[in-house]
């Protein structure tokens, strides 16, 4: 209904970011020891982190994505009477 | 958090392969991110298209309609502010996939050679030189006129320059020693001797150091007599006598050096700079800090034919003594040099030798008054600290004194003796090809840590070059700015701690400095 813009597109665009966490968060860095490894990997969990705080305002704007979506449909019904 | 700085040390271990596969998935976690941020985009630019008849005019204008409104109009800054936030997180994760990936690389590099460097390289996305090494020594001479005209070009721009050259020394060495073991070092040692000889020949014979204190005294001494701990005192009454049995008027041999000194304050009167003892001595700033310390090279001067060295003492509040032996890089790039720090010493530096430098160096250590049990650091820039680790770790030196620390900057000293009980901190910049001369990467001991930085993260004023003195001091000062807040600098602080404990620096320490003038018999 928005054109280019609607709440797939934004569950699509959750879809990457929650893959793109994963891939983070599960590469393997197993055989890496040192203080560079720590540092690395005290980034990497930083960086999860912060994904994890876009999926939160993702969620948020497909919420009022969703409210829109809700009230162009009772207006295009409002419309159509 | 940092992005630029790389540690290798004792406690290092990793399978780079790995990192690889790490720094892929990086990189697809970037891109993931940027098309996530381009379908957010699509939000902020969103408009209600329902203006269009006279009915939706009227709904619009109705409550259903302006509450619609309110909500798109939230829609547009929240959908722009979160794709503005997708798009940074992509750049976050591709400079981490970046990070991962020059850490496979240095680790490669250091640990499996050139082969595996080259791989990686190439599993990273990237091309490397080294796929295609040259197969003729001619070959490599283009190559080496390549990576001339980046270092001087754009060097800052090419971080992995220095670990590149690495490899192709590595392969070098193996095509010119038939790859037997200690190739490079066999090569090298040829080349110094090579060297020497045409230098002789350019100017006259090499026979000894000379090296001058501010008093005026002086001692001589060769590299054989160096293996002998003997570094003779001469003066006007008593000549130097050198190899061939000629002997020097020993008040012209100093007088020239005077003259000739850059450390001369009235070289219209050289009589006036000689002081009377080592009691009028230039006091200076105690370096607490390894960024000064480091800096103090600066002051440093020399010319094509005398070199400098400063020997810093340190008096404490109890009194106890300590020195720092500051030690400056390569002054003279031509055969024949009368400075000893010059080619013919980094051949021989390289190659496991004793340079000329090492033999000046160590006799301004017993010219200065250094006594067994003083606690002693040395630093040093390029030859510098490949010098400093050299005499640190000779077996006769380390028992007539008590070395407690080494610094080197942009240094070889992958060929020189390692040391298990020494603390040795070695700065690499990335992209300085001069570390990676004598073709191998830095030893690993207990308490070496080997530090690489990136030049391009690091805000460098673009007018230093890669191998500059400037470009190590203030990677050194930005470690001593993030100090506590960053894991990578933990090994660096510990060194640091290690010092300042081992030198006895407190706070009210008091510093001096000795300015020693080195130059070749010729």
């Amino acid at each position: 209904m928005f054109g280019t813009f609607n709440s797939s597109d934004v569950g699509h665009a959750l879809g990457l970011i929650d893959h793109s966490a994963s891939l983070l968060a599960y590469t393997n860095l197993t055989s890496w020891q040192g203080p560079a490894a720590t540092s690395a990997k005290n980034r990497r969990a930083q960086l999860v982190g912060e994904l994890h705080n876009l999926r939160v305002e993702v969620y948020q704007l497909r919420a009022l994505v969703e409210d829109i979506e809700v009230l162009a449909a009772q207006l295009r019904a409002g419309a159509v009477l | 958090m940092s992005s630029w700085l790389w540690v290798r040390d004792g406690e290092t271990k990793v399978d780079s392969s790995q990192l690889v596969s790490a720094a892929l998935d990086g990189q697809k976690a970037s891109s993931l991110l940027i098309d996530a941020q381009v379908m957010l985009q699509g939000g902020a630019f969103f408009t209600a298209p329902l203006l269009g008849s006279e009915q939706w005019v009227e709904l619009m204008e109705s409550t259903l309609g302006g509450e619609y409104l309110a909500l798109v109009a939230e829609l547009r800054p929240l959908a722009a502010a979160v794709a503005q936030s997708a798009g940074q997180m992509a750049t976050t994760a591709g400079q981490f996939a970046t990070w991962l990936g020059q850490a496979a690389l240095i680790y490669a590099s250091a640990e499996s050679g050139a082969a595996q460097l080259a791989a990686l390289t190439v599993a990273l996305g990237g091309t490397s030189s080294l796929s295609t090494p040259p197969s003729t020594v001619a070959g490599y001479a283009r190559l080496a006129g390549d990576y001339l005209s980046q270092f001087l070009h754009r060097s800052q721009e090419a971080p992995t320059l220095g670990l590149e050259g690495q490899a192709h020394m590595q392969n070098l060495a193996q095509q010119l020693a038939g790859g037997g073991p200690g190739g490079f070092t066999a090569v090298a040692a040829g080349a110094a001797l090579t060297w020497g000889r045409v230098g002789d020949l350019f100017s006259s014979k090499r026979e000894g150091v000379v090296i001058v204190g501010p008093d005026g005294t002086a001692r001589w001494s060769t590299r054989s007599l160096f293996m002998l701990s003997t570094f003779l005192p001469i003066s006007s009454s008593e000549p130097a006598k050198t190899k061939s049995g000629r002997t020097r008027d020993a008040v012209r041999l100093l007088t020239d050096i005077r003259l000739s000194s850059p450390v001369s304050a009235d070289r219209a009167n050289p009589a006036k700079s000689v002081l009377s003892g080592f009691e009028v001595l230039p006091k200076t700033v105690t370096p607490m800090r390894a960024s000064t310390l480091l800096s103090r090279i600066e002051k440093s001067r020399a010319a094509s034919d005398v070199g400098q060295i400063q020997i810093m003492k340190h008096v404490n509040r109890a009194g106890t003594t300590s020195w720092s032996v500051v030690l400056s890089g390569t002054q003279s790039w031509l055969p024949g040099a009368g400075n000893p720090q010059d080619m013919e010493s980094n051949l021989q530096v390289v190659a496991g030798q004793v340079s000329d430098q090492e033999v000046a160096a160590a006799a301004a250590m017993e010219m200065a008054g250094i006594r067994p049990g003083d606690p002693v650091e040395i630093v040093g820039h390029s030859q510098g600290g490949a010098v400093a680790l050299a005499l640190a770790t000779n077996p006769a030196l380390s028992k007539q004194y008590n070395f407690v620390s080494v610094l080197t900057a942009g240094s070889p000293t992958g060929t020189l003796r390692s040391t298990r009980t020494l603390p040795v901190l070695n700065l690499e910049n990335l992209a300085d090809p001069v570390p990676a001369l004598d073709a191998a990467a830095s030893r690993r001991g207990k308490n070496t840590v080997t530090a690489y930085f990136d030049p391009r993260e690091i805000g460098l004023n673009k007018k230093l070059t890669a191998h500059s003195l400037g470009t190590y001091v203030e990677a050194l000062r930005q470690v001593e700015v993030r100090e506590g807040l960053d894991p990578m600098t933990k090994s660096i602080e510990e060194w640091q701690d290690k010092r300042i404990e081992n030198m006895g620096f407190t706070d009210e320490t008091a510093s001096e400095v000795i300015y020693f003038d080195t130059t070749r018999v010729r």
